[in-house]
């Protein structure tokens, strides 16, 4: 399975939101066939609330983890 | 001056280190709360905001009826005047732009956060620009008084008990339902992470405590100016000494504990608006600073897109400038006035609404 990292470090709400929505939006073929994971680098503590929110809503599933200070948004399709 | 104020700078101090700690470890960011109701119809946040107003109303009433409050209302707390509303629109838009408001600013730049620091220094930097207009904008809003009374009680000419208890009677109904729906709890993975119905019950024991301790509610912004003109006092002096702002003081009382009277503005002078609002500023950006060490998570990014650095800088040049047209920003007004039931706060929360609307539009349009 093919891995895209973004990494959105220093921005803050609604900005990471908005990047992520837009992201999985943009990859959301290659995401439902599970061909892809999107993993999203970020320091927002917010957006480890708010993108996690959103992308189950859409059906997809998540899983954060902390490296180096940053929190690593992992979005996929089991 | 200063050595007089030593209460003041401490209580200020200590407030500001447990609000920056707080709202850190919470992401207790104002502008999410507001903005996200227009933007993407979610009340989470906001639902946070009201729990924190309602209770420091409850705080502010007890306190008052057992004798702990000096001033009610709080010195700074104006007639109303429909300058609130402009104010509050100006600052509303500002402030969903920039992603910050006048707090949100200092605890992300403790953080290390690159686009806080910019809103922050536009914030000063707009802050500072209304000293240019102050005379045009005073002459022009002269005649937009509403009532000479300051407070919703002192227009009805009753005790704020007759006011205050029917809305506390609705606020605890309101939190009775979200808890017993569960929507007081928050699940974020967030090393550290504090629920922000602590950092709302945290930060109406602030208020309060600051009104006991100095008189007034927490404030920000005329120290923005400050700082601003102390830059202009190093660069065009001549031009600080004219400018009838920054010699104006407009702050006059006698803080609780205190015999002695002190004075207070916009100016580059060291005087009792560097004691009350230097030291909360200072308090925050320290406060979140150590929060954030402590959990490994200070670094400064400076690799954000250019549209982001635009909006944070236009955003807070408005944020600045609104919060001096109002006069007051969204912490003296919504933390502070609300409580209070004061017209001016209740004018620059209806001024914000058509703000944070457009500002929303805006945001939608540039980032989505």
């Amino acid at each position: 399975m093919n891995v895209i990292e973004f990494d959105i470090c220093g921005q803050i709400c609604p900005s990471a939101l908005l990047t992520a929505l837009r992201e999985i939006n943009a990859h959301k073929d290659q995401l439902k066939q599970g061909a892809i994971e999107l993993v999203i680098k970020t320091d927002a503590r917010d957006a480890t609330r708010t993108i996690p929110a959103a992308v189950e809503n859409m059906g997809y599933q998540v899983e954060i983890t902390k490296e180096s200070g940053c929190y690593l948004i992992r979005i996929f399709t089991r | 001056m200063m050595e007089s104020c030593v209460l003041i700078i401490i209580t200020g101090s200590v407030a500001g280190l447990v609000a920056g700690h707080l709202m850190f470890r919470s992401d207790y960011c104002m502008v999410g709360m507001l903005r996200d109701l227009f933007m993407f119809r979610n009340a989470t946040m906001l639902r946070f905001l009201l729990v924190q107003l309602g209770l420091t109303l409850l705080l502010l009433e007890l306190t008052r009826l057992s004798g702990g409050l000096s001033y009610v209302p709080p010195p700074l707390m104006k007639n109303a005047n429909l300058s609130s509303v402009v104010g509050g629109a100006v600052f509303g838009l500002g402030m969903v732009l920039t992603g910050s408001c006048v707090v949100g600013c200092l605890y992300k730049t403790g953080a290390g956060n690159v686009l806080g620091l910019c809103a922050f220094l536009s914030m000063i930097a707009g802050a500072t620009l209304y000293a240019e207009i102050s005379g045009w904008w005073k002459q022009t809003t002269a005649g937009w008084g509403v009532t000479e009374q300051v407070t919703v009680a002192q227009s009805l000419g009753v005790d704020s008990l007759w006011v205050s208890v029917p809305l506390l009677a609705l606020w605890l109904i309101g939190v009775a339902v979200w808890q017993r729906r569960g929507k007081l709890v928050v699940s974020s993975v967030a090393q550290g992470y504090i629920q922000p119905w602590q950092t709302a019950v945290g930060m109406a024991v602030i208020t309060v405590v600051l009104c006991v301790l100095t008189g007034m509610p927490m404030g920000i912004t005329t120290m923005y100016v400050k700082m601003g003109a102390w830059v202009e006092q190093l660069i065009i002096p001549d031009h600080v000494a004219v400018t009838a702002y920054f010699t104006g003081q407009g702050l006059y009382y006698v803080p609780p504990f205190m015999h002695q009277q002190v004075a207070g503005g916009a100016g580059p002078q060291m005087d009792a608006i560097v004691a009350l609002q230097l030291s909360v500023i200072v308090g925050i950006l320290a406060g979140a600073f150590c929060s954030a060490k402590r959990v490994g998570e200070f670094c400064w990014t400076y690799r954000v897109p250019r549209t982001q650095y635009a909006l944070s800088i236009a955003g807070g040049l408005l944020v600045g400038l609104g919060a001096r047209m109002a006069p007051g920003c969204n912490v003296w007004h919504l933390m502070g006035g609300l409580p209070f039931l004061a017209w001016n706060s209740i004018l620059f929360a209806v001024g914000l609404v058509p703000g944070l609307w457009l500002g929303s539009k805006i945001l939608l349009s540039r980032l989505a």
